[in-house]
């Protein structure tokens, strides 16, 4: 029973997102990966906030709150339809190439992944250290309590160990499937965890599918579904993962708004980053990097659209997030305080570090028991796909991979922690964060060395200021 | 059928004390108190850190308190160097009626164990348990 209402909160998760992909694509079509990709990740990210919001008003969440939340959400649907602007969902994709049926391979192996992750899941409940000091602990509190008045625990410093201050995110969706479920069941709660975990992958094979024709998209797909490394991570009820699959949003949204200046582009890379900055504290720093990145190339280009599309980027990101930023101000920073650390002009005294910490993730990137051969994959397509480094969104990918794993390298530098003991235990998950750039990237190059590239619809290549021309419209998953 | 992986027997391990000792506590808060090696030996911070962590979080919203709320705890041993033995006013004030003990005195004594606490003159037992550590 407890699992059948966990089943019906990650319907009622995909239901907010179809309405939000509803109101940002009006009368548009999406595909069945579309709508479970984006659609899931959409209405995870808008659940988590919206049961923030609530809780700060003063209420837990619960079947209630869950039931609003619900006949709101068909109530905006019902609008939607009134207004002839609902989207249409394809069931079946009209351009087939010759060889996508070959997809059913990678397909078939990506789904028995998924599942493996997801089994193993709920077979066990929470036993990964961060999993239930951190966010299973957290959950817990605000299942039982509202944020108004904050509760007792996010002051005592006896469970610093909890860090206090870090985003609420992943609490908060599972605080809501305990509501659903009407107990506290970690175990059966865990189904939210895996979910979450495994959106990873249609996100990028969203990404990927801008650039590549569906086979090469498929394959490279079902290698992150593959990997050891998520299979480590996946569903242990930890928010790397669920970190990895709000950023992939962010990153492929920030560069298509970066080729195109598509409004619907610039909305959901605003909503992605507001996720990654409510998920992990690192979330926040790779937020504003998106919104530098957006920055840069805003300033750099000619068209004024995209330097106003760079302000409404910290517009809406601060408007989305500014409840928690004002609300957790307060909260007692734990002795890492990576924020500070990072900003104070003696992090110049610790460099010296960087000797250790980069040769260091470089060996880490080739530990084919962790990553395969993605890392290695992704220098040999670049130098395939050399011609792919001229196109904007490529460019700006490869900066935001740069300054994200620049700012863990500096992270590294300063940590409290013993560095030696703490890179074996945290770089692979931090790596992990990384995940979906190196995953695109490696398509978008891929896609430019001429073997993948798509035939159809493919209009991203050139900057293009015809409005006329929709992505969504031509996009085929 | 799902088959039981070597990590996953390893884990279950683990978890075993933390699972035991949440079933056997009743209502109200639960003090953890350090015996014998626990006390000093480093080796056991790491167990000990996992071993609080994880019953802190089975028992919430009953609360595991290994130091008063100003003190710091980021890992096992911060608990040892706190070493908590409150005063039986703080115990009444924070509804503790059980001792929770890691680390043995004496050889062949259980550990962890679980030792409830006698209940106090005006104790109230009908309030409601776990409202933080303050």
């Amino acid at each position: 029973m407890t699992l059948l209402a966990c089943c019906l909160y990650l319907l009622l998760i995909l239901l907010v997102g179809y309405t939000v992909i509803a109101a940002i694509h009006p009368s548009n079509q999406i595909t069945v990966v579309q709508l479970l990709g984006l659609g899931s990740a959409l209405g995870a990210g808008t659940m988590g906030l919206l049961l923030f919001w609530i809780s700060l008003i003063g209420f837990i969440p619960s079947r209630t709150v869950l039931g609003i939340i619900g006949f709101l959400t068909l109530a905006t649907l019902l609008v939607i339809t009134k207004k002839n602007r609902l989207v249409r969902i394809r069931i079946l994709a009209s351009d087939w190439e010759n060889g996508d049926k070959w997809v059913l391979a990678p397909l078939g192996l990506t789904l028995a992944a998924l599942a493996i992750i997801v089994m193993g899941a709920v077979s066990s409940p929470l036993t990964e250290w961060d999993a239930f000091a951190i966010w299973g602990f957290k959950a817990k509190v605000l299942a039982h309590e509202a944020l108004r008045p904050t509760p007792a625990c996010f002051h005592d410093l006896s469970l610093s160990y909890s860090h206090l201050d870090y985003p609420l995110m992943l609490p908060f969706l599972t605080a809501g499937a305990y509501a659903a479920m009407g107990t506290i069941d970690d175990q059966t709660g865990k189904l939210l965890s895996a979910f979450l975990d495994v959106l990873l992958v249609p996100m990028v094979y969203l990404g990927l599918r801008w650039r590549l024709r569906r086979l090469p998209a498929a394959c490279l797909s079902t290698t992150v579904a593959l990997l050891p490394v998520m299979f480590r991570y996946g569903g242990v009820g930890c928010a790397d993962l669920p970190l990895a699959m709000f950023y992939a949003g962010s990153i492929f949204y920030v560069a298509k708004w970066i080729d195109r200046q598509q409004t619907q582009d610039l909305f959901l890379a605003i909503l992605f980053s507001a996720f990654i900055a409510f998920t992990k504290s690192e979330g926040a720093v790779l937020a504003l990097i998106n919104g530098v990145v957006l920055l840069g190339f805003g300033l750099c280009d000619k068209r004024r659209q995209a330097a106003v599309g760079a302000v409404v980027f910290f517009a809406g990101l601060f408007a989305l997030d500014a409840a928690w930023i004002v609300w957790s101000r307060n909260l007692p920073r734990t002795h890492e305080d990576y924020g500070s650390r990072l900003l104070s002009p003696a992090v110049v005294n610790h460099l010296s570090g960087l000797k250790q910490i980069i040769p260091t993730m470089l060996v880490q990137t080739t530990d084919f028991h962790v990553w395969g051969l993605l890392w290695i994959l992704l220098p040999v397509l670049a130098l395939l796909g050399w011609r792919a480094f001229a196109q904007r969104p490529v460019l700006a990918l490869w900066i935001l991979l740069g300054l994200h794993l620049m700012i863990y390298a500096l992270v590294y530098c300063v940590t409290p922690w013993n560095l030696t003991a703490l890179i074996p235990v945290t770089l692979d998950r931090l790596l992990l964060h990384v995940l979906p750039a190196v995953v695109l990237l490696a398509g978008w190059h891929w896609a430019e060395a001429g073997a993948g590239q798509r035939h159809v619809g493919n209009p991203g290549l050139q900057n293009t200021t015809d409005a006329s021309v929709r992505p969504e419209q031509t996009d085929k998953h | 059928m799902i088959m039981e992986s070597p990590a996953q027997r390893t884990a279950k391990v683990e978890q075993e004390p933390s699972d035991r000792i949440a079933a056997q506590v009743g209502d109200g808060n639960t003090l953890l108190k350090l015996a014998g090696y626990a006390k000093t030996n480093p080796v056991v911070a790491n167990s000990l850190g996992y071993f609080y962590f994880r019953t802190s979080y089975l028992l919430f919203p009953r609360r595991l308190f290994a130091a008063p709320a100003g003190q710091v705890i980021n890992d096992g041993n911060d608990i040892m160097r706190i070493g908590f033995s409150p005063g039986q006013q703080w115990l009444q004030q924070h509804d503790v009626r059980s001792v929770l003990i890691f680390g043995n005195d004496f050889p062949g004594e259980e550990t962890p164990r679980l030792e409830p606490l006698p209940p106090q003159e005006g104790h109230d037992t009908t309030q409601p348990a776990g409202t933080g550590g303050k």
